[in-house]
This record gives structure tokens, C-alpha cells and sequence, in this order.
């Protein structure tokens, strides 16, 4: 890992020299795309016509709409972490140490919430809990009662539709740990004359609070950073949020300094993210703690008896009402005749996805999303190979300052990126236009990506030992050689999950975009958003069924084959 | 070593490369080919199917849709003018004020189609720059299914009967609504009482026009303001819905269509606004439910002669320096942020 000491005494020079060159051209490169658009939007949140003012400051907090939204978050941000939690906690521990039917069954389906863009799911939502949404008119023709009973607009629905898209990360982590626990150390308790309540409180709960803290927390994280679904389950309700209120100013309002409050609102919201990731670094250092533990061999589950059949027809149920009840509601406006009329047979018709595919903005947006889930994983991989090889080789100067850079838009919500574009780019650079083009959508989701294949190339690279990269060099092999020949196909697992972990969000993402994007440079989730905010909403549901059909499917053609490298991956040799 | 250096300035190179690349405009000879882009805040599909039947008269000819609700379309103008990096060639919304400022800021192409022989006086906007290329209305739409009486005046959204089921679009997000704004609160009969009565009645106050029109087609709403068109159009599609022109007067809002100075293409994005007004582009206006500006062609079947519609008046010049306030007074009154 050191090999600082040159190894031909006649290279030396040579050696310093590049590896100066290639420290400038990476801190060039970083530079560009992370920390000057970082630094003007801090600067356009403490400056007012140029010179240094904390009047933005005061003009956030004195206008009550802005702090409101600033409470507005927070309150949502907590409401829903507690409630995404828990909920994480008993469908973990149901589906993981009961012996509910159905389990490997409900550890896929109950993830699929998470697949799904957040702003679809949201959008189905008001097609079953708005006023004339499938449930709400069911229950009013069931009671006979004058008007539909549910008002789902404001708190309560960005509440729901948050809870059910990010339970879902909480469930992943909470699940695996449970799966990493064990039952021998409460066998040892009980065996010991402990009650099942102290097992519980002694050691069931200490030794997954790391696991449900840090689940918590990106929870929290996620929910605060969201755009797509408070703004099509809050602000119809007057309920607004930060980024909905910084989409406001910055897409909507005509207030002379509405960019400088924008970004201020957005480093407030910045604040937030912060101290959600510290709380995180204190969790995740637990967690190696609690990890001592490791893998059990045996994992007794608990025989829930006469509760099997109830428990799991309850599980069903949840898994009824958030993934298909959803799906089906959006399916359903997407056939419909015309609105208003009732969902019969004759009233069905494909018409909606015809006059869709005949959209040339359709197309357009398709074709720009897909480049940009392409390209981006890929020029993302390729940033992440050459910035840890530079590490590993341990010769560049400020090799390690790298990751820092690269993990700060980790901490920073997608709006608060977004904004930060407009201003580095809004104006051309040494000549080069950005704004208005689609390079600007590039610029961003490179930024907001890279920590993803950083941390899985990363990962994956240092688990390889350093004698196999020797054993190039020493059989001749030039570094980059070595590199290609050797390194590169060790890793591949890494480099395959961390472009996968890009592509995804990528193919659909909103909350940056929603900012950025300029005529004939749309995307996927924009069109589709906006079509949603216009009311066009049979054409709107058509479109959401489109994108659903292609992101599940591609979800589960990449699982396929995922797991078929994973077989061969057992099969070669440890590394 | 080397290598990787040569390989990452040559990814540096290639990247700059593409984006000055990305960033050069395509020139073409003929004038009636290649690409404009329209800015509108007319509905996507509708701005779709005249895009559509424009490029199909005119083979060779592209015209990109960049849709947003006026007041965002704004917004997004505003700041490309100030980066010097105007996107739109043609643009086309209701917000008559600006387009006002923008025909004494010069930023408006003075141009003279042939079809504006056809259009009454009134709609050729500013010596030329803007043109009327239909009509439309801000009206009162109810749901069939749930409305049993007669619905006649501004002041029937107030009935306590609709309460919480009456929807109007947001001024942060439709032109139309602000329009509506300065000519309410500027007449006699109704005035900001009217919006202090319709906050009483729990209004909701939400998006643009067509997603209240879809709203009360779908029952989510019983009744509301919205634009004609999108009235007819629902009620054409089967919808049970209604509308009716207010007693005391709809609000007429106009959506001037012009061609920006800036633009690179003159003689194509001046054909279009052209074509919006000619019989082909009028047909599919019409054939969406729109009330067609052009003498030469019928009026919808039903609808009354625009000279008997009873409109409010507009002073646009209160609107253009009241805005702020108006909104500010509005949002105060219904709650909204």
C-alpha cells in the first residue's frame, strides 16, 4: 500500500512529475465540477448586489411562509422517520424470524415501493385518496354520504406517500441485521431465566439500535431532500416544504432576490442533511460494535401458531395496499374513456397511450433519460477506477482529499445541487455554454452520483490484496497493464453494482432536473411531472405506466443477471 | 503512468469538445426548414397537434414544445434574457402585461403575416409584434352529477352548498387566474369581497386551469373556474359537465402568440404564428374545443358570438404595476404560500 520508495533510482524526476501533472488535472477536473458550484451558491446565500450581507438570512426568517416551510420539513421529516422505522422494525422482524408464510415472497414484494419513481407513487396516491380517488368515491358509495370523506392534500398525504417510499431502505438494513444477529444470544438469556421482555429490552434492542439508527437516519435524510411528492401531495393542500418553496422562487415568484433566498433556504436545508449525516457517523461507528457478533449459523425462527395464518394475511394486506392498489389506480386512469365517467368494460380504451407515443416530446425524453443513465454510470465508473487507483498507487499528491470532495453531495439534497448548476452555469464559462443545454443535466448528475460507484469500486478494491497487483508489476507488467489485465476484472462486481446504483435513479430523476432542464433537453421524470402539475391526467397515468413497466422490469432483468454473476463469483477463486 | 495522463487530458479534451459541440446552432439555407422552439403555456396536447399538423404542411420544418404554467414559463424567460441565452423563438402565453413590456423592451420581432388580414382589429397586438390567434375565456364549470341548480353568477361559487368543493387555478401558477385577479377586484359588482366569500367557502386554490377542469370532471370539484375550451372539451369527451359565461362577466383573457427578436430562424417562427391563425391552424384549435379569431371561420356549435359574451374589463396597466400586491393580497386572503 506504501510504495513510496522509488523503484528505479532514474525515474525519480519523471516519476514526481506526473504524478503532479495527474494531481492538477484530477483537482482541475473535481474543482469544476464539485467545488465551484458549491462555493457560488454559499456565496450567493451571504451576499446581496456583491457585497457580503446576511440579509438573506433575515429575509427568510422574517417571512412566516419560508419559516413555516422550514418547520414544515422538519415536522415531516420526524413524523415520517418514526413511523417508516417502526414499521421497518415489525415487517424485519415478522418476515425474518417468524415463520410467516410466504417469507422469501415478501422480502422482494415489500421492496418494490423503493423501484418505483417517488413522483408516480405519489401521483397514484391522488388517483385513490384525492376527492374523486378510487377509495375515497368507494367509501362515499358504500355510506351514501354527500361528499367523498378523505382529504388526503397536505401533511397527511406527503406523510403517506414518504412513509411507503422510504420504509423500504429502513426495511433492507434492519432486515439484514436482524439476518446477522442470531438467536443464540437470546437462547443465552433465556436459558439464564431472563423474561422475554428483558431479552427484548437487554439484548434484542441494543444490539440492532446501530442498524435502526442509521435506517433512521437516511430516512430522515431522504425524506427532507424529497421534491416530487410534496409537491403533488403538499402543495395542492397549501402544504409547502423547503424544496418546494426553493423550486418556488427559483422556477415561480418574481422577487428581486429570489435566487439569494432560494439558496439560502437551501443552505438551511443543507443544515438539516448535516446533522442527519453526523448522527449517522455515530450509528454506523456503533455498528462495528455490534457486528462482533457476525453471522449465526442457525436462525431458529419463532412458531407464531394460531397467528401464522392472521399475521400473514396481514403482510399480504400491507403488501396489497402499497405496491398493488397504487399501480392498480394509475393502470386504471390510463385506460379510462374520459374522466368522470365509471370504470366499466366499454369505457376502456388504449387511446391515452396512442396519443402519447404520437408526443414528440415523449420520444425526445426517453432518448435524453436514457443517455443520461447510460453515460453517466459509465463516465462515473471510469471516475471512480482512475481516482482510487491514483489512491491506492499512493504517489499523487492530495490523493486522499479526494474522497471528501466527492462524498459532500452525499450530504447535500438534490434541489440544493440543482441550484447550485443554475449559478455556476447560467452565464457561459471561458466560452463554453452550459445552461440551456443537456450538459448541464450531465455536470449535475455526475456530481450528485459519483459517491456511489466511489464507495462500491472503493469497496470492492480493497478487499484485494496488494500481492496479486505485484505480481503484474513483477512479471514485467506496465502499471496500466496491470491495471487493465489485473485489477480491473478483480473488481468487477464493484464496478458492475456501483454503475447499476447510478443507472437507477438516473433513468428517472426529478428533483434535480426539475431545475435544469430546457427545451428539447427533458427528461424522463420532468415530462412526466409536468404533464402531472398541467392535469393532463389520463395522458399523465399512461405515461407513469409506461415508466413503471420499464423500471420494474429493467429492476428484475438486472437482479437475473446479477445473480447469475454472483453464482459465478462463488465459483472462482477467493480473493 | 503516462498513460493514464494522456488518457485523462484526452477525457478532459473530449469533454470540452462535446460541449462546445452541444452548444453550435444548426444553420440551414432555406428558410422554411429546420427548427424553432415555441415557449407556450398552452396544454401540451393541444400545442402538440398544431405542431403536428404545421410540420406537416411545412416538410422540413421542426418545431420543439417547451410547456410550462405561465407563471413558471415566465419566470424561465425572464431568467434566459437575463443570461443572455433566450431559448424560445416563438412564444405564446397568457400574460399580456409582459408581453407588453417585452413589445417596449424590443424584445419582441415586429412581423406581418398575411393571415392577419383575418383577424379583427383589436386582436393585432402593439404595431404588429403579437397577435390573438383564438379566444378564450375564464368561466365558471360545474359537474353535472353533483350541481342541481342553476348556476348564473361569480357569487354561485360562494354558496355554502359547494363548500370546500369549489376549485380555482393558483396566480403562482396560470396567467389566466391573475388576469381574473386585476379584472375582479377592479369591478364594481364583485371586488376583493368576492375572494374573501370564496375563502369562507373553503376554495381550493391549486395548479392550472386544466387540472381544475380535469378536477371537476372528475367529481374532485363540483364546480369552479376554469377556461372554455376545457369545458367543451370534457363535455365532448363525455364528461358530465357544464359551464356558463358569468352575468356580471367572464374574464377574456388573451394569449398573444409573437416571434422573439432574438431568434435565428424569422421567416419560420413567423410562419407559425402565421399558420395559428390561417384555416388549418384555426381547425385544430377549434377541433380542441378553442373559439377560432379568423372572420373567415364558423364558431363552434353552441357557443355565443364573442360580441355577446358579457367580459370584465382589464386594465392591464394596473395589473402590470400591482402585481406584486395583488398577489400578495390574494395569497393572504385564501391562506396560500
Amino acid at each position: 500500500m506504501n510504495p513510496t520508495a522509488p523503484r528505479k533510482g532514474c525515474h525519480v524526476k519523471h516519476v514526481r512529475f506526473s504524478a503532479w501533472i495527474s494531481s492538477v488535472a484530477v483537482y482541475f477536473a473535481l474543482g469544476v465540477l464539485f467545488l465551484y458550484p458549491m462555493s457560488r451558491l454559499v456565496i450567493s446565500a451571504f451576499t446581496r448586489e456583491g457585497s457580503l450581507s446576511l440579509a438573506n438570512f433575515t429575509a427568510v426568517f422574517s417571512n412566516p411562509s419560508n419559516v413555516r416551510s422550514l418547520w414544515n420539513s422538519l415536522y415531516t421529516g420526524v413524523t415520517v422517520t418514526v413511523i417508516a422505522t417502526v414499521i421497518a422494525l415489525v415487517l424485519s422482524w415478522i418476515v425474518v424470524r417468524t415463520n410467516v408464510y410466504g417469507r422469501k415472497l415478501f422480502q422482494f414484494v415489500l421492496v418494490i415501493p423503493f423501484f418505483i419513481p417517488p413522483f408516480i407513487m405519489a401521483f397514484a396516491w391522488t388517483r385513490l385518496l384525492g376527492r374523486a380517488g378510487f377509495v375515497n368515491v368507494f367509501i362515499q358509495q358504500l355510506f351514501s354520504l354527500p361528499q367523498s370523506p378523505i382529504r388526503i392534500f397536505g401533511f397527511f398525504g406527503v406523510v403517506l406517500v414518504s412513509v411507503i417510499y422510504t420504509y423500504p431502505y429502513a426495511f433492507i438494513v434492519i432486515s439484514r441485521a436482524m439476518e446477522n444477529m442470531g438467536a443464540h444470544l437470546e437462547e443465552a438469556a433465556q436459558i439464564s431465566g431472563a423474561s422475554r421482555f428483558q431479552v427484548v429490552r437487554d439484548i434484542v434492542l441494543p444490539v440492532l439500535l446501530p442498524a435502526v439508527g442509521s435506517a433512521a437516519v437516511i430516512v430522515f435524510v431522504t425524506t427532507v431532500s424529497m421534491f416530487g411528492i410534496p409537491a403533488i401531495m403538499g402543495t395542492p393542500g397549501q402544504f409547502i416544504v423547503v424544496t418546494t418553496r426553493i423550486y418556488g422562487y427559483v422556477g415561480g415568484f418574481r422577487d428581486p432576490f429570489g435566487m439569494n433566498i432560494a439558496t439560502t433556504l437551501a443552505m438551511v436545508l443543507l443544515g438539516f442533511a448535516l446533522v442527519g449525516l453526523l448522527l449517522q457517523n455515530f450509528f454506523t461507528r456503533k455498528e462495528n460494535f455490534a457486528t462482533i457478533t457476525g453471522k449465526s449459523g442457525h436462525l431458529e425462527l419463532m412458531d407464531l401458531r394460531k397467528w401464522r395464518i392472521p399475521v400473514s394475511v396481514a403482510v399480504a394486506l400491507f403488501a396489497g395496499v402499497v405496491v398493488v392498489l397504487p399501480l392498480f389506480a394509475i393502470a386504471a386512469t390510463s385506460l379510462i374513456r374520459a374522466l368522470g365517467v365509471p370504470l366499466t368494460l366499454e369505457n376502456l380504451t388504449f387511446d391515452h397511450f396512442r396519443r402519447l407515443a404520437d408526443m414528440s416530446i415523449v420520444q425526445r425524453s426517453f432518448n435524453n433519460s436514457f443517455s443520461l443513465a447510460v453515460f453517466v454510470p459509465t463516465i462515473t465508473v471510469i471516475g471512480a477506477v482512475i481516482l482510487t487507483f491514483l489512491k491506492r498507487q499512493g504517489r499523487m499528491p492530495g490523493r486522499n482529499g479526494t474522497d471528501y470532495i466527492v462524498s459532500m453531495p452525499y450530504a447535500v439534497p438534490g434541489i440544493v445541487i440543482g441550484v447550485a448548476m443554475i449559478l455556476a452555469w447560467i452565464r457561459p464559462v471561458f466560452g463554453i455554454r452550459v445552461f440551456n443545454t443537456i450538459w448541464i443535466l450531465y455536470l449535475a448528475y455526475i456530481v450528485r452520483f459519483m459517491i456511489f460507484p466511489m464507495r462500491t469500486v472503493g469497496a470492492s478494491w480493497k478487499q484485494l490484496d496488494s500481492s496479486l497487483e505485484e505480481a503484474g508489476r513483477i512479471s514485467g507488467a506496465s502499471e496500466v497493464r496491470t491495471l487493465r489485465d489485473v485489477s480491473i476484472p478483480l473488481i468487477y462486481g464493484g464496478i458492475g453494482s456501483g454503475w447499476l446504483l447510478v443507472f437507477m435513479p438516473a433513468l428517472t430523476e426529478l428533483t434535480l432536473s426539475i431545475l435544469l432542464v430546457s427545451p428539447r433537453n427533458e427528461t424522463i421524470g420532468v415530462t412526466a411531472f409536468n404533464m402531472m402539475q398541467e392535469g393532463l391526467i389520463t395522458v399523465a397515468s399512461a405515461y407513469a405506466v409506461m415508466i413503471t413497466i420499464v423500471v420494474v422490469s429493467l429492476n428484475i432483468a438486472f437482479r437475473v443477471l446479477s445473480r447469475r454473476r454472483d453464482r459465478r463469483a462463488v465459483n472462482a477463486p477467493s480473493i | 503512468m503516462r498513460k493514464l495522463v494522456l488518457l485523462t487530458v484526452v477525457f478532459l479534451v473530449s469533454v470540452t469538445l462535446a460541449f462546445a459541440a452541444g452548444s453550435r446552432e444548426e444553420v440551414s439555407d432555406d428558410p422554411m426548414s429546420g427548427t424553432i422552439t415555441l415557449y407556450t403555456s398552452e396544454s401540451l396536447t393541444d400545442a402538440q397537434a398544431l405542431v403536428d399538423r404545421f410540420e406537416q404542411l411545412n416538410p422540413g420544418a421542426t418545431v420543439e414544445v417547451f410547456r410550462l404554467g405561465t407563471t413558471e414559463l415566465v419566470a424561465r424567460l425572464m431568467t434566459e434574457i437575463e443570461a443572455g441565452e433566450v431559448g424560445a423563438d416563438v412564444v405564446w402565453f397568457a400574460d399580456m402585461a409582459l408581453f407588453e413590456s417585452f413589445a417596449e423592451d424590443g424584445l419582441l420581432l415586429p412581423i406581418n403575416p398575411s393571415e392577419a388580414a383575418n383577424i379583427p382589429e383589436g386582436f393585432v397586438y402593439f404595431d404588429g409584434m403579437a397577435y390573438e390567434v383564438r379566444l378564450i375565456y375564464q368561466i365558471i364549470m360545474y359537474n353535472t352529477n353533483l350541481v342541481n341548480r342553476e348556476i348564473t353568477s361569480w357569487f354561485d361559487l360562494a354558496d355554502p352548498e359547494f363548500r370546500g368543493m369549489v376549485g380555482s387555478a393558483s396566480p403562482f401558477v396560470s396567467g389566466a387566474t391573475v388576469t381574473q385577479i386585476a379584472s375582479v377586484v377592479q369591478d364594481p359588482n364583485l371586488g376583493w369581497t368576492l375572494y374573501e366569500q370564496l375563502a369562507a367557502n373553503d376554495a381550493v386554490i391549486s395548479g392550472g386551469n386544466g387540472g381544475i377542469a380535469q378536477g371537476i370532471a372528475l367529481g374532485e370539484y363540483a364546480i369552479g373556474l376554469t377556461i372554455d375550451f376545457m369545458a367543451r372539451t370534457q363535455q365532448e369527451q363525455g364528461s358530465p359537465v357544464n359551464y356558463i359565461f358569468q352575468e356580471e362577466g367572464a374574464v377574456y383573457v388573451p394569449t398573444p402568440a409573437g416571434v422573439m427578436a432574438s431568434t435565428s430562424n424569422p421567416e419560420l417562427s413567423t410562419a407559425f404564428v402565421n399558420f395559428l391563425m390561417s384555416e388549418p391552424g384555426q381547425e385544430v384549435l377549434m377541433d380542441n374545443g378553442y373559439m377560432p379569431v379568423n372572420v373567415n371561420m364558423p364558431l363552434p356549435e353552441g357557443v355565443p358570438s364573442p360580441a355577446d359574451i358579457p367580459v370584465l374589463s382589464t386594465d392591464w396597466d394596473f395589473l402590470a404595476e400591482n402585481r406584486e400586491m395583488l398577489l400578495d393580497r390574494f395569497a393572504e386572503i385564501f391562506g396560500i404560500d
